[in-house]
């Protein structure tokens, strides 16, 4: 799946279900747990990240907080785990 | 705020290690924690009432919240006290780096009696700057950097702040208040990086009172009300709660706590910080909760005691769905309890399921420090009382004529005892109405008493009378959670002519298809015609304060915007968006 699908997917997600459809209330650099995602929102975020792109986020990976320090990282992360899975 | 110079360094050190020296409270300390370790060796050869050891406990507590490292520092100084993320602090380093941040405080133009604010998220960077603030006796003013601009604003006009600090490390949201300030960026001692505001000039100087009647804490609530109020919780407060809890727990030096609770708030600062470092124990930092994470921590730093909100153990049970678990389990793990909002019977059993322990619950407001009742390890509940009274404290319950209300009623809840603040910062008035002339302090909340276990039936105020029918909300919102699909609600009164009506907002789980109607049948099943909600709201996420608890006045407001037919059968579907 191409990088910016990606990042298209993972931004229509978190302005959907967080920022109330505000898509200019998402920030690039803004860290999303914590800003975007609160704690009741973590497990929804995986759950979306397992579901659409057939991946597994171990728990250690959510120990590592660049993994979710932007948008861009999270798609980053994404793509990692795509490829490892190839 | 630049570099301090090293004279006024090593005459503030040379200060401090005299007072320390001196001070009775300083030798106090020493006094209550060896009596701590005596009395839990006793207590693990026989049985015995905590109750009893209060005034002896209540005799030695030291003067200062900072005095709590100080006997672990001298006796046990290679321990460590706090872990955040891969570093450690021993004793010894966090009573060094609490001296040195005195002494750049000092040399800040922060003066005993100033208030100075926190805006923070756990990290040790507020754990050394809260002790330092204590130490020189100015007011820390703890503020959740997850509030909004709005908020930080109001707190800030009104405490007038000599100094905000940001602990910009450990947190992305004080960055951006600081950002927002106009903050300077520091890095003074060694737990990094934290941003400074501007000096306030105007702050008024204030004379130090006598010790019982300092301040340690200022914490703002807006409560479920909006209004913020500045509840000043005196060292004695504080440390008294901390003391107990730890005894109830029987916390030594070997456990280790789980510090995911906001320090900024009156559980995680008394119960959790305090009662870990009185105690010589370790606390385990973390900024914010997510069950994956805090399932790493449990398993790899072998944690003993976790302290959290009944919205963390339903994250705990999301993660076992998402995971498809049926049990976690952690050997090390011996007490697990839950405060700051009502836990719900199923959430309770699901947890306990799931851990394979008993989930301990408890019941406070910032007000009292905040403990008033609590489960005790060797008495676990199978029901969601909140305990026994807290030792030491006092309570009683009254109905609407402040007339005591009979053995087994629900009544008012009223708290005396030496967990009650001191009052409310700059509003006498407020004060008051709160505290009577003979020490009681009015919760607000309905509870009733059974056989020395506290069970609180809700807010006075949200009492809803239908029909002449006296309905808790507490229950019917009991009932809509133990629907499968239903991930919180929230009921409310709304008035209508010479009546009041029963209104539930409902949150389902993620992918639920579940419908009002389908509530409306579930409610139809287990209540009483008169409980039953006539409207039912479905949303997507709740209004709440940071502590979880549901902020039910912005429900009301948005109940009274709606184009409610409440009398009227409940529609099929009917969403809204929060």
């Amino acid at each position: 799946m191409p990088t910016a699908n990606i990042e298209h997917e993972i931004r229509s997600f978190l302005v959907n279900n967080f920022l109330f459809g505000r898509a200019d209330a998402l920030r690039d650099n803004e860290s999303l747990l914590g800003n975007v995602v609160d704690s009741t929102g973590t497990i929804e975020l995986v759950m979306f990240l397992q579901d659409r792109f057939g991946i597994t986020v171990e728990d250690e990976e959510m120990t590592i907080p660049e993994n979710f320090s932007s948008v861009k990282n999270l798609t980053a992360f994404v793509e990692k785990k795509l490829t490892s899975q190839q | 705020m630049n570099s301090i110079p090293w004279s006024v360094k090593i005459a503030t050190l040379k200060n401090w290690h005299l007072r320390s020296l001196k001070r009775r409270e300083y030798f106090a300390m020493s006094a209550f924690q060896e009596q701590l370790i005596g009395l839990q060796g006793r207590m693990a050869s026989r049985a015995m009432a905590i109750e009893d050891d209060v005034p002896e406990i209540l005799n030695s507590l030291p003067v200062r919240i900072s005095d709590a490292v100080s006997y672990w520092a001298e006796h046990s100084p290679d321990r460590p006290a706090l872990v955040e993320g891969s570093s450690t602090w021993t004793y010894r380093q966090l009573a060094s780096s609490v001296i040195r941040t005195s002494a750049w405080l000092l040399a800040s133009s922060v003066r005993p009696g100033d208030r100075v604010m926190l805006v923070c998220e756990n990290c040790r960077a507020f754990v050394a700057i809260l002790f330092a603030l204590s130490d020189i006796d100015a007011w820390p003013v703890l503020v959740n950097a997850r509030l909004s601009a709005r908020e930080v604003g109001e707190i800030q006009n009104h405490c007038s702040a000599r100094r905000v600090i940001y602990t910009t490390d450990a947190s992305s949201q004080a960055a951006e208040h600081a950002n927002r300030h106009g903050a300077i960026m520091e890095n003074p001692v060694d737990w990094g990086t934290v941003a400074v505001g501007a000096l306030n000039e105007t702050a008024p100087e204030m004379n130090v009172p006598e010790p019982a009647q300092r301040v340690a804490a200022l914490i703002y609530t807006s409560g479920t009300t909006g209004t913020p109020k500045g509840i000043m919780l005196s060292h004695r407060n504080l440390l008294f709660v901390a003391a107990v809890s730890a005894r109830i727990r029987s916390l030594t030096p070997d456990d280790r706590l789980c510090g995911i609770l906001p320090m900024s708030h009156a559980v995680g600062l008394s119960v959790v910080l305090l009662g870990t470092l009185l105690s010589g124990a370790t606390l385990h930092l973390s900024p914010r909760f997510d069950p994956m994470t805090a399932r790493t921590v449990l398993e790899r730093d072998r944690i003993t005691v976790m302290l959290g909100a009944p919205v963390i153990f339903s994250q705990f049970l999301q993660y076992a769905k998402l995971r498809a678990l049926k049990v976690l389990r952690f050997p090390a793990l011996r007490i697990i309890s839950s405060s700051g909002a009502p836990l719900d019977s199923e959430i309770k059993s699901e947890v306990e399921n799931l851990f394979g322990m008993v989930l301990h619950n408890g019941y406070g407001v910032t007000e009292c420090s905040p403990n008033i009742a609590s489960t005790r390890v060797e008495e676990p509940r199978t029901d969601t009382s909140v305990g026994r009274v807290f030792p030491g404290v006092e309570v009683k319950l009254i109905d609407r004529d402040g007339q005591p209300v009979a053995n087994g009623e629900v009544g008012e809840l009223l708290v005396r005892g030496p967990n009650v603040m001191k009052g409310y910062y700059r509003a006498p008035e407020e004060t008051a109405a709160a505290i009577d002339a003979e020490g009681w302090f009015r919760t607000r909340d309905l509870a009733r008493l059974e056989d020395g276990n506290l069970f609180i039936v809700g807010r006075a105020k949200e009492l809803i009378v239908r029909s002449g029918f006296s309905v808790y909300p507490a229950e019917v919102e009991s009932v809509l959670n133990s629907h499968p699909q239903v991930a919180q609600s929230a009921v409310i009164g709304q008035p209508v002519k010479g009546n009041e009506e029963v209104v539930a907002f409902v949150q389902l789980l993620p992918g639920s298809s579940l419908t009002v109607a389908d509530l409306a049948e579930y409610s139809a099943q287990h209540l009483a015609s008169y409980k039953r909600p006539s409207e039912i709201l479905l949303v997507a996420t709740m209004p709440a304060t940071l502590t979880g608890k549901i902020m039910k006045d912005e429900l009301r407001k948005m109940a009274q915007n709606l184009p409610v037919e409440l009398n009227g059968p409940a529609p099929a579907t009917k969403q809204m968006k929060l």
